[in-house]
């Protein structure tokens, strides 16, 4: 352990190599101050100089690693100390004895010895963990001359020297202390300075860039120190990387004889063998009368600004990779909402090239009906919040340069800046999503209509021989009538027109069997419209129904008044009703009672529920959880698919459709369906 | 004509139901109309004795229970079966049951006056209710095994597809076997054929 810097006081001379474990109380007053990382007194000493003094230490840390670098040492000399300040007549005449924490650290009568007790005045204080205590006694000589006529004012005397003496051992410690925290501090500041970007040099002309001089910086940089280059056992220019060499002479050379500054920038070898760039600013300096060409300037370590204006060159190339290979259209819009970048991906979504679009307001790019959603300045957007709003993977439809219109999903991002905003829109195609929605959609209706002949091709017996009998009473009305016409008189003419009324009502009634045959498995375009539930359920009834009677089935249709109108595909709806009204009709195949309610009520502000209810026996839980599969049929015959038929329907038109087993027995199923404002329909 | 003569009406379908009662009454009968099997066999009177126009579907009791309902009550009188189309199945049961004779709706009025017409002889006569078993074997005796087979399915209730799948020939030629058939037993609607086709089967089924 050395003391890396001594400060003197006036006219100590302390040796920089002091040794400190050639004496103990210092060497144990630096390891206090190193383990307390803490200013330390050490115990009075003797000093090498003679008579007493203390030591005093302050640990100095390395600023950048935080890390112990050394210490900072001082001795206080009480001798040259009391002499300079107290008054030698009172020194002469009284005994003086200095402890700190009980020891003695200075005595003016002379080791081990004790002064006058009956005399002693005492003062203490404490600094630091340390408990000074200054004894001054009037010395015996003294005493024995003044006898007691003037004790009272020696005794006072004595009194204002101790203290005097107190203070003065604090203020002189106090005064210690702060130099040496000051001392740190600068230490603090002085490492900084080495690693300063700037080093200053000096060099001589040639190819091989022989230091003159070089700042302490050089080390940091180059991991050679200044004593390599300035004693010539490293030369700068065999540093500089060998591709660099002969453009920097060159460079140099140019400016030979202009006077003028200048700077260059080239890579050099570390001892490492890590590259850095270096900028020089110099200046040629011609010593004529010398006979010699100097170079001074300064160098600095630009390499990690040369690092980051690689990557941004690189990110920023990166980018513009990115955007020219997207798939998805880049654009970028002023804050007028002019564009200012188009890639290729939008060149083909828009069919526009870009030289061309470029300097366009963005709304070129939008129908021609849609143009008012888009205001002229985009910022707007931003500040209202509707370009957000837009965000969300919404679907916008976009105008092509041939005028068609195409689905895109966008998303809106702002690049802030305070005077030249700009927005990126980023948009992606989805003409193919939305074909493909289309399709399986229409795929789905295709199966709904199958699925609906297959009902009916089911029901056919049934359905033949609902037709039946409409058909059997105009036959019976029709036969009799005829008969009648030979033989015409009042009577027979009001039988006559009877039969005719009758058959004219039954064949409306086959009619209208007809049509809603026809209807439930007519193949029309899926086409939600306003109907009135009512009808909706009417209409199925008539199909679902058929032979229902006849297998002694009893029903009720309760359509509550509130339901109104509801927005749908009445096949379809219907549909689900006659595809639910048949499994309840078979659920209740061998029920003894065979009851089925069909109600509909208003559920909540936006829907209404119609539920078909049963008199069966009812759902299992395992079988609920599948019932809206396909192919999970519990029919022999069935394949399946109508449950899921019947809730794909009620999806698409956002409703839901459950099964519950009912309180008696039985099964509920209900569905929901949107409603629709009926003064909205008038329209 | 027969103004006596009264026929009653069982079908569920009130427009049915009105239009035969219609019709019937303007030929000249008396009717009585039932909506259910149970209505008219709660109403029928033994001794207002009539005909019977049977709807084989309705709801409750269909047409083959009152049938039997009322062979177990002894209630005798002619029946005649009302059926859909594609119901023969049920039709031929309502034969075999005693059934006197059905017809398709819808009918041609003067199919159904003509078996109404048949139903009050029986009714006059009824000796007349069966076929002598004799006759009827001596008649069945003319027919080849092949129409003898056609018959038997007939008898069965199977349809002209299903006889032909059996027997491995077409429906087509089942159809020729089935018109020879009835030529031979000089009968006019299946209905008969199949009466004499259940007299024999009584006597084989006696014998045995």
């Amino acid at each position: 352990m050395t003391i890396r810097w001594v400060i003197p006081l006036a006219d100590s001379k302390v040796a920089l190599d002091f040794d400190l474990r050639s004496n103990p109380p210092t060497f144990n007053a630096a390891e206090e101050a190193i383990n307390s990382d803490n200013l330390a007194f050490s115990e009075p000493l003797e000093s090498i100089h003679g008579g007493k003094a203390i030591a005093i230490y302050a640990p100095v840390h390395d600023p950048r690693s935080e890390r112990f670098d050394g210490l900072i040492g001082s001795v206080l000399l009480f001798d040259p100390l009391l002499k300079a300040i107290l008054p030698e007549g009172l020194m002469a005449e009284h005994d003086i004895v200095v402890s700190i924490n009980g020891k003695q650290a200075y005595s003016s009568v002379g080791d081990g010895q004790s002064i006058d007790p009956d005399w002693t005045q005492s003062r203490s204080f404490m600094t630091d963990n340390l408990q000074w205590t200054i004894d001054a006694s009037p010395k015996p000589g003294l005493l024995a001359f003044v006898h007691s006529r003037v004790l009272t004012i020696i005794f006072s005397a004595v009194f204002v020297l101790s203290a005097l003496f107190a203070l003065i051992v604090y203020y002189s410690l106090m005064a210690q202390k702060r130099v040496l925290e000051e001392r740190e501090a600068s230490h603090r500041l002085r490492v900084p300075f080495d690693d300063l970007p700037a080093i200053a040099f000096r060099v001589l002309n040639q190819p091989d860039w022989p230091f003159e001089y070089i700042s302490e910086g050089c080390e940091a940089l180059t991991g050679y120190p200044r004593s390599d280059f300035e004693e010539r056992r490293v030369y700068w220019g065999n540093l500089i990387i060998p591709e660099d060499r002969q453009r920097i002479w060159d460079e140099v050379q140019q400016h030979s004889g202009s006077g003028d500054p200048f700077n260059v920038e080239y890579r050099i070898l570390t001892s490492e063998g890590e590259i850095r760039w270096i900028q020089t600013w110099c200046e040629i300096i011609d010593i004529v009368d010398e006979d010699v060409v100097y170079i001074e300037g300064f160098l600095v370590d630009i390499t990690k600004l040369k690092q980051a204006e690689t990557l941004s060159i690189k990110s920023a190339s990166l980018s513009e990779a990115i955007v020219e290979a997207a798939i998805e259209a880049v654009i970028t819009v002023n804050a007028d909402g002019t564009i200012e970048t188009f890639n290729p991906a939008a060149e083909k979504m828009f069919g526009y090239d870009r030289d061309e679009i470029i300097g366009q307001n963005i709304e070129i790019l939008v129908p021609v009906d849609q143009r008012k959603h888009v205001p002229r300045d985009p910022r707007e957007h931003i500040e209202t919040g509707e370009l957000r709003r837009l965000q969300v993977g919404e679907i916008g439809y976009g105008l092509r340069k041939d005028g068609s219109i195409f689905p895109y999903e966008l998303s809106v991002n702002e690049i802030k800046h305070p005077t030249e905003p700009m927005i990126v829109f980023l948009i992606r195609d989805v003409s193919g999503e939305v074909a493909a929605e289309k399709e399986a959609q229409e795929n789905r209706d295709r199966l709904a209509h199958v699925e609906r002949l297959n009902t009916l091709g089911e029901m056919a017996s049934g359905i033949a021989h609902e037709l039946n009998q409409p058909l059997t009473a105009i036959s019976n009305y029709m036969a009799t009538g005829r008969d009648l016409v030979d033989d015409l008189g009042p009577e027979t003419k009001e039988i006559l027109k009877e039969a005719m009324d009758e058959a004219s009502s039954e064949s409306i009634r086959a009619g209208d069997i007809v049509r809603r045959l026809r209807q439930f498995i007519s193949k029309g375009e899926v086409n939600k419209q306003k109907h009135s539930l009512e009808k909706l359920i009417e209409d199925a009834a008539t199909i679902g129904l058929v032979g229902a009677r006849e297998k002694g089935v009893d029903w009720t249709i309760n359509i509550a008044r509130d339901c109104g109108t509801v927005l749908a595909d009445n096949i379809q709806i219907q549909q689900v009703v006659v595809n639910l009204m048949r499994n309840a009709i078979d659920a209740m195949e061998n029920q003894p009672v065979k009851h089925l309610t069909i109600s509909a009520k208003s559920a909540s502000k936006d829907f209404v529920e119609v539920s078909i209810a049963d008199t069966g026996s009812g759902i299992s839980d395992e079988i609920k959880d599948q019932l809206f599969t396909a192919f999970s049929s519990t029919k022999s015959d069935g394949m399946g698919l109508g449950l899921t038929i019947c809730r794909t329907i009620i999806e698409d038109h956002n409703g839901k459709i459950t099964a519950e087993s009912g309180d008696d027995g039985g099964t509920i199923f209900c569905f929901t369906l949107m409603k629709v404002a009926e003064e909205i329909s008038d329209e | 004509m027969n103004n006596d003569q009264l026929i009653y009406i069982v079908d569920d379908d009130d427009a049915v139901r009105r239009s035969v009662k219609f019709m019937l009454k303007h030929t000249g009968f008396q009717t009585r109309e039932m909506a259910s099997g149970d209505e008219f066999l709660k109403n029928v009177r033994r001794n207002e004795r009539g005909c019977v126009l049977l709807d084989i579907r309705m709801p409750g009791m269909d047409g083959l229970e009152v049938q039997e309902h009322m062979n177990k009550n002894g209630i005798d009188m002619p029946i005649i079966i009302l059926t859909g189309h594609g119901d023969i199945e049920i039709a031929v049961k309502a034969m075999r049951a005693g059934a006197l004779n059905f017809i398709e709706k819808p009918y041609n009025k003067d199919a159904l006056l003509r078996t109404i017409d048949e139903a009050f002889k029986h009714l006059k006569n009824n000796n007349l209710k069966e076929i002598a078993a004799s006759e009827a074997n001596m008649r069945l005796s003319c027919l080849t095994g092949r129409e003898r087979d056609v018959l038997n399915g007939l008898l069965q209730g199977y349809p002209n597809k299903s006889i032909a799948f059996d027997l491995g020939i077409s429906p087509r030629t089942v159809e020729i076997y089935r018109a020879n058939m009835m030529e031979k037993l000089r009968v006019k609607s299946l209905a008969e054929a199949l009466r004499i086709g259940f007299a024999a089967e009584a006597v084989e089924t006696a014998a045995e």
